[in-house]
């Protein structure tokens, strides 16, 4: 109970203010009184007014930092009013009757140097002509004070504790809008390469799966990071083509130009291979054959730019498209605010650009670290979290 | 229709007395290997005579349409059209084996009568597996054939004297199988 009323007492800074504050007031209440006898042509000495003031203005600094450790502890609650008025105007009349009783002591020991009944009966009947009102309305004040004091103290605290959480949920949502392993094409892998090895196709068979493995083990690695070098998130780019060539050899081909420069850039893990997945479905989606996927990166003015040209369908019946690239979207903006671009742009012949560019940055704002463990691969969604 | 199949035995006609030695088959899948896989399990069955392909929803329509397979295994995401869309557009009656590699779509497909649902990769087992439940539906389906045609002769035998009622069998005799 001790303990936690000193808890409640203010901080140190705000003693030296308090001590200050009540001493300007004191001397206000000493030069206000000497004038007054100056003006009835009573000659008194200043000082000797101000120590007769200090039990009255001066005990306040003791008493205000107590309300103020009050307001920390009698929290306003809308819906108990009754209860909360009965307490305050408790803790005001032990908090008053105290400040007087602190008062009349010293006005005795100023006055006379020492404490009997007499003395401190002829102090009490001083006490009584001195406007109590105005303790009072000092006690309001130092209250009301206090309670502003402790709202704005939980309201920052509130604030702090809310950019907290945001922040933590603009981690989870990046996460979650990061690109996943699609689990069409996990599966369909397997199959492949479960129908290489029952048309004893053995090589390839092998080939698909150090492809397969080289891609989730980057996925594994990075599972909780944002950010890959372009190197790596290219080779990730390259195990997926060569798997998708085993699978629809005839219905694609693949351009990847990649300026040597940019290799060492970080960009966020699973950003182009979305796309690229996006264009190689639409490809694997059209009647025709040799369905070229072009992707060419370089870098200008500090920003990677990346083209990536590929053939659609007229119609486009492949479900999913949209969801891909919005999330994508949303990513980029959680990351790059407004500092990137991706625009869509058809071209002659049902070819199709997508257009992107980022700025380049040593460091990024959002860091890899993620206090949410993710499992890697959950029941709910089914996929496998990059 | 065939889910109020009568047990062959019953009838007392094997499948082979109507519909010749073998079943036709139709394998849909966009991807070759798939389809080759699927076609190196087949090729071991004696019972399985022609083994037809698809690549994509279009030609699953155009091959069915013009071989009338027995039996189809369907590949569910596929250019044109999925085997979800296919499967409702096909006839009830046509025998059909799911082959996907994702399961979210098992229920719809056992909605759809889709006798059995192979999840990629698969092994041996369990591709004979569906195939032999397959092949019961087809003899059943047979058999029910043999049963509605049986019964179909009856009712136009009892009802010979209704002129009313014969002559809407008569004048549209292709909704009756």
């Amino acid at each position: 109970m001790l303990k936690t009323f000193v808890n409640s007492l203010p901080p140190r800074s705000f003693w030296v203010a308090n001590c200050l504050f009540w001493l300007i007031l004191n001397s206000m209440a000493a030069t206000n009184s000497y004038r007054m006898n100056l003006h009835f042509e009573r000659p008194v000495d200043w000082f000797a007014l101000w120590v007769e003031y200090l039990p009255w203005w001066g005990n306040w600094i003791i008493v205000a930092p107590i309300v103020i450790a009050t307001t920390q502890l009698l929290t306003f609650d809308a819906k108990k009013i009754p209860s909360f008025l009965s307490k305050a105007t408790a803790i005001m009349i032990v908090v008053l009757a105290s400040y007087w009783c602190l008062t009349l002591v010293e006005v005795a020991l100023l006055e006379h140097g020492t404490i009997s009944f007499e003395i401190l009966s002829s102090a009490f009947a001083r006490l009584m002509l001195s406007p109590l009102h105005m303790d009072l309305l000092v006690y309001l004040a130092v209250l009301f004070s206090g309670y502003s004091f402790t709202y704005y103290q939980r309201s920052k605290l509130h604030a702090k504790r809310n950019k907290e959480l945001s922040q933590q949920l603009l981690q989870v949502e990046l996460m979650s809008l990061k690109s996943q392993l699609n689990p069409h094409f996990l599966f369909n892998t397997l199959n492949t390469i479960a129908s290489l090895i029952r048309l004893d196709n053995k090589n390839t068979a092998i080939k698909a799966l150090s492809e397969l493995s080289a891609m989730l083990r980057t996925v594994l690695e990075n599972q909780r990071s944002q950010m890959i070098s372009l190197e790596q998130e290219v080779k990730f780019i390259q195990s997926y083509l060569t798997i998708q060539h085993m699978r629809f050899e005839h219905k694609l081909t693949t351009e990847i130009v990649i300026d040597p420069d940019c290799l060492s850039i970080d960009i966020p893990f699973m950003l182009l291979q979305p796309l690229v997945e996006n264009a190689v479905q639409h490809g694997a989606q059209l009647a025709s054959d040799k369905n070229e996927v072009k992707l060419n990166i370089q870098s200008e003015a500090e920003h990677l730019q990346v083209k990536l040209v590929n053939k659609i369908p007229e119609k486009d019946e492949h479900q999913g498209f949209g969801i891909g690239l919005s999330n994508c979207r949303k990513r980029l903006e959680m990351l790059y605010q407004d500092q990137f671009e991706l625009t869509l742009t058809p071209l002659t012949n049902g070819y199709f650009e997508t257009f992107l560019s980022i700025p380049v940055q040593e460091t990024m704002p959002i860091q890899e670290t993620m206090p949410i463990q993710k499992a890697m691969l959950t029941q709910e969604t089914g996929r496998i979290n990059a | 229709m065939h889910n109020e199949s009568t047990p062959s035995s019953l009838i007392g006609v094997s499948h082979s007395a109507i519909s010749g030695s073998s079943y036709s088959v139709l394998v849909a899948d966009d991807e070759t290997l798939a389809r080759e896989s699927v076609k190196h399990l087949l090729r071991s069955q004696s019972d399985i005579g022609e083994i037809y392909e698809a690549q994509d929803g279009y030609q699953v329509l155009e091959v069915y349409q013009k071989y009338k397979p027995d039996l189809i295994f369907l590949d569910i995401q596929m250019p044109g059209k999925t085997g979800i869309e296919l499967a409702s557009m096909l006839p009830d009656d046509v025998v059909i084996i799911f082959a996907t590699a994702y399961d979210q779509y098992a229920i719809t497909a056992f909605e759809l009568n889709a006798i059995g649902y192979l999840l990629k990769p698969f092994d041996d087992d369990k591709f004979y597996a569906a195939l032999a439940k397959a092949r019961k539906q087809l003899c059943e389906k047979v058999s029910t054939d043999y049963r509605q045609v049986t019964e179909l002769i009856h009712h136009l035998a009892n009802e010979h004297k209704s002129t009313y009622r014969s002559r809407i069998v008569v004048k549209d005799p292709g909704r009756i199988r």
